[in-house]
């Protein structure tokens, strides 16, 4: 890991106390060179909104099910794709957490 | 609409197909219904090429395009779009100028629903493992 | 284009289908009747099918499928006279007046009726496991 990309405000010594990480959704500025690669925050955000429209496209599927229009491999295929994509979400929590919990764990 | 995870050519093949497999059924069961109907066309849905020609190499998609919004010629979002093509049979009708050959619709909604059930469960099994793996991947 | 359409398709066809066996086995049955109620011999009917389109299909912004129905008229072919001087009904001339069925063709009508009508079920089946796989694919 390059020094560089770690910031300024990890490198310098905190009184004992205080954490030595940052909120969880301030990770977004941990690792970011420009535009290379995401964070944990910028992916879980992805998730939760992928998550969100496709759980709101399976209503949809659903309702048209309902008044006749659509068909049921349509309203299946909706809602086994919005739940793929909440799946993804709590993966994405759960390693974000997991990640969380093994920096503080770290000794300074 | 799939996409991400479940935006790749398979899911959106298999998405495709039963779409055009379900109103492919219908006009079957449209000329099975007709077939004693004096002067009735039977219609055939055709899109087996159609969907082969949408398949092209995730990454190596060559779009035709060249105007902003107008889909690639390859790849999921031509799998998406893919209509196939209604032929409506005029000749080989008997005296009252129907056309409808039940054996042959008999026959080809064997292999309509055949297909149709195949690709319900590969894309059931797939979404299933996915979820697996997204669960189990540690 | 999913088991709704499919089934009304289908049943549109069960019905008319049956219909057409009906008025067999009413011309069977009236073959040899020369004095009907309203007087005269039994006059055979006739079906013939005919494509309709249920227009409450048109709000789902797809081409309406073809449903069809059976339509039932009178046969307008001529009544044929047989010689029968026995026959209860006969006239001056030993002539009766016969109804215009042939119970070759109203056995053709039949087969071909009783055939239709099981292509038809299969389609209903066809339909219906197609559904079955769809909700497999949820599960």
């Amino acid at each position: 890991m390059d020094i560089k990309s770690i910031p300024p405000q990890m490198l310098v010594p905190k009184p004992i106390g205080e954490p030595v990480g940052t909120p969880l959704a301030d990770l977004s500025n941990v690792g970011s060179t420009g535009d290379v690669g995401t964070s944990f925050a910028d992916a879980l955000k992805g998730a939760v909104e992928d998550a969100n429209a496709k759980s709101v496209e399976a209503e949809h599927q659903v309702q048209r099910l309902v008044v006749g229009e659509g068909s049921v491999h349509q309203a299946m295929i909706a809602m086994q794709d919005a739940s793929v994509a909440m799946e993804m979400v709590l993966a994405v929590r759960n390693k974000a957490l997991e990640a969380y919990h093994e920096i503080m764990r770290m000794p300074v | 609409m799939p996409s991400g995870l479940t935006g790749t050519e398979t899911y959106q093949l298999l998405a495709r197909a039963l779409d055009l497999r379900a109103r492919a059924q219908e006009r079957i069961a449209d000329n099975l219904a007709n077939q004693d109907t004096p002067g009735y066309k039977a219609r055939r849905l055709d899109f087996q090429d159609a969907l082969r020609g949408a398949l092209g190499q995730e990454g190596t998609l060559r779009p035709a395009a060249t105007r902003p919004g107008h889909f690639g010629a390859t790849g999921s979002d031509a799998i998406r779009h893919v209509k196939g093509t209604e032929e409506v049979v005029r000749d080989g009708g008997g005296p009252d100028g129907n056309t409808v050959a039940p054996e042959e619709e008999m026959a080809r909604m064997a292999e309509n629903s055949v297909m149709f059930d195949a690709a319900a469960q590969i894309i059931g099994a797939k979404y299933r493992s996915l979820k697996y793996v997204i669960r189990e991947g540690r | 284009m999913d088991i709704g359409t499919l089934l009304q398709i289908s049943g549109s066809a069960l019905g008319a289908q049956k219909r057409r066996l009906e008025v067999v086995a009413e011309n069977l049955a009236g073959a040899e009747v020369t004095h009907t109620a309203d007087g005269g011999p039994y006059r055979r009917k006739d079906v013939v099918f005919k494509t309709f389109h249920d227009h409450l299909n048109d709000a789902r912004g797809e081409r309406a499928p073809d449903l069809v129905k059976a339509e039932v008229a009178l046969d307008p072919r001529p009544l044929p006279l047989v010689h029968d001087p026995g026959h209860p009904d006969a006239d001056a001339d030993g002539n009766v007046r016969m109804p215009n069925v042939n119970v070759t063709e109203e056995m053709m009508n039949m087969i071909s009726a009783s055939r239709s009508y099981e292509a038809n079920v299969k389609a209903v089946g066809a339909a219906k496991q197609m559904a079955r796989a769809a909700l497999r694919i949820g599960e």
